[in-house]
């Protein structure tokens, strides 16, 4: 008290005591000597440094101390209050609890003497609290911004007001190809497709208004562009919003490329079934037709010769709803799926199709090329790869032109591996597809000329493309009319 | 009763069946027949073109099936139609397929260039109810 007394009575006006108490009572502060000796501190002040106000007295100000030792910030102080100049700034300890205190300071150099000797009025508010709460959205915010940035299957780009693109996480990155560093500051239209290059965020916004509307989805579909300058579909949700005046639009996406595939996948295998209930039960018919046709005119007939040419004719109608009905058993072989893996043993494979294709017409004309190279150990559906060789060697027998002094009709069969995959080529030097037919003959019940091949019923090569798909591997076919057909299928190796 | 049928049909079996069946009921009839609805156009066509139709074959009555390749019976109606030649419009056309799917059935009996659907195998009764209604007409 001494002190203070001092202190107030060197002042050349007098404070009143009144005014002093008010100050004691609502105030945290302290004087300070010119060398930072603490010369007098108020009750509050003991009360939030939790310290006795004896051992405070005559002590050198721990808070100006400890902090400010070492720091640039602390020569400032100094240099400013000795300069007279008031100084502002939050000053901080640890208290003897070991809770930290945070103290908004302000410091009132004020001379007094005849010798221009500073004393320093220091006024405290205690912001801990405030502290431990910013310190706490700190690290709540840095949290956030390593979630966000790290959400690596959702895209997310935040523009500013104009569209240019201020933030963006690892999931835009990704997605769209381009660094960070790279996109910052460029504008969204960079993203997008022709179509919607020119197109505002406003557009964008009345997009998705009119999607709400009319399809009632709170999402839009639209494409974008990624750096290599491929379209990629994604699923749109847009939301604006203000920050200190500042309007921010932020766009979440989700790339739904796959699901995109996937879905027209199926919707052309749901096609592909229709067409295969449609057709098969037409082509179940026909045969049936033809054979009640036949019998009917068997019945009426009375020649014997005539009969047989009949009865001969009964007896292909019915072989062709034969090979009929065993492709569609073909064809349920694939959907059923047996994922049964076997060591593939080609050369008895290619056996067992040959003596099964015998007893076919033209076979006993055609010369067999068969080169199979040791696949080692190649893992695969033996029943699928059979139905592969007998579809492809029966299309090869069928296509086949008759012998002659200048032609010997060939089919040749090879097979050859690598580390990662089988090569298959059925080839021959038969009749061969019309350019123009190429991209088609894979599919389902489709036939080439009719006067090409009667016995054709559009599901051989089909069903063969089914398999080989189904065995993640491709199908490829070169041909030249009336030179020949090459299908070559290559098959991955499983693991 | 002498006609001229045009037969359409990629089985050749069954140009067969229809052509002994025909037979069967008038055995002066005439035929010709294809394999191809595309080629069987280009015939019709052909005829349009002619100055008189003495010396070629003038189809009648013509039995069309359905499911062919390359183009079907409704392609080759509606094709038909768009030829729009008075010449033509004499002829008789009449679906004759085996098809069990009530569509196609409804789709064939409704069309304006066909005259009827016939189930198949054809019958030597219902080449005569099809004369019968040329006639009459």
């Amino acid at each position: 008290m001494k002190a203070l007394k001092h202190f107030w009575l060197d002042k050349p006006n007098d404070i009143e005591e009144s005014n002093k108490s008010i100050l004691n009572a609502n105030a945290i502060y302290t004087i300070t000597d010119s060398y930072g000796i603490i010369e007098y501190a108020n009750d509050n002040f003991c009360k939030v440094l939790d310290c006795n106000v004896n051992k405070v007295i005559g002590v050198r100000h721990e808070l100006l101390n400890s902090e400010f030792q070492s720091l640039e910030e602390n020569e400032n102080l100094w240099s400013s209050i000795k300069e007279g100049e008031e100084w502002r700034g939050v000053l901080t300890d640890k208290l003897k609890n070991g809770e930290s205190i945070s103290l908004k300071t302000t410091i009132f150099p004020i001379k007094y003497g005849n010798q221009n000797k500073l004393k320093f009025l220091s006024i405290y508010e205690d912001i801990s609290n405030c502290m431990t709460l910013n310190l706490k959205i700190d690290k709540d915010e840095a949290l956030y911004k390593l979630i966000y940035k790290s959400i690596k299957i959702g895209i997310i780009i935040v523009t500013d007001d104009n569209g240019s693109i201020i933030k963006w996480n690892e999931g835009a990155e990704k997605a769209f190809g381009y660094s960070e560093f790279e996109i910052l500051g460029q504008h969204l239209s960079v993203l997008m497709i022709e179509k919607h290059k020119k197109s505002k965020i406003s557009d964008l916004l009345g997009l998705l208004k009119r999607y709400k509307t009319v399809k009632k989805s709170e999402v839009l579909e639209l494409k974008c562009l990624n750096k290599q300058g491929e379209e990629f579909s994604v699923e749109l949700i847009i939301s604006k919003w203000d920050i200190d005046g500042e309007r921010y639009t932020i766009l979440k996406m989700l790339d739904i490329t796959k699901r995109v595939a996937f879905q027209n996948k199926l919707k052309q295998k749901t096609k592909d079934l229709e067409l295969f209930f449609y057709r098969s039960a037409h082509d179940l018919n026909a045969p049936f037709s033809s054979a009640q046709g036949l019998i009917n005119l068997i019945k009426g007939e009375e020649s014997i010769d005539k009969i047989q040419i009949l009865i001969d004719k009964l007896e292909k109608t019915i072989n062709h709803a034969k090979v009929f009905s065993e492709g569609l058993s073909n064809a349920s072989l694939i959907s059923k799926q047996s994922h049964e893996l076997k060591i593939i043993d080609f050369p008895s494979l290619v056996n067992n199709v040959l003596k099964m294709l015998h007893g076919e017409s033209k076979f006993e004309s055609i010369k067999f090329n068969v080169d199979i190279e040791n696949c080692q150990s190649f893992r695969s559906n033996p029943d699928l790869l059979l139905v592969v060789f007998k579809n492809l060697i029966q299309n090869a027998l069928k296509y086949s032109f008759v012998p002659s002094e200048s032609h010997v009709p060939l089919i040749d069969i090879k097979v050859t591996s690598s580390d990662n995959e089988v090569l298959i080529f059925i080839g021959d030097n038969g009749k061969g597809i019309a350019t123009k037919e190429l991209k088609k003959i894979f599919k389902l019940y489709y036939r080439t000329e009719v006067e090409h091949c009667p016995g054709s019923n559009g599901l051989g090569l089909y069903i063969v493309k089914n398999i080989v798909e189904s065995l993640n591997g491709e199908i490829k076919v070169e041909s030249e009319i009336n030179k020949g057909a090459c299908f070559v299928i290559k098959i991955p190796r499983t693991i | 009763m002498k006609l001229n049928y045009m037969l359409i049909d990629d089985r050749e079996i069954d140009l067969f069946i229809n052509q002994k069946i025909i037979e069967k009921f008038s055995i002066e009839s005439n035929f010709k027949t294809f394999t191809n609805a595309k080629l069987a156009l280009e015939y019709l066509c052909s005829l349009d073109d002619q100055p008189g139709l003495e010396s070629v074959f003038f189809p009648d009555i013509i039995l069309l099936d359905i499911n062919m390749p390359e183009m079907n019976g409704f392609q080759f109606l509606n094709a038909f139609s768009e030829l729009n030649c008075e010449k033509l419009n004499t002829i008789k056309i009449y679906m004759l397929s085996s098809t069990t799917n009530l569509q196609e059935i409804i789709h064939a009996e409704q069309h304006s260039a066909c005259s009827g659907f016939i189930d198949k195998p054809l019958s030597v009764r219902r080449i005569q109810q099809i004369t019968k209604e040329f006639v009459l007409d």
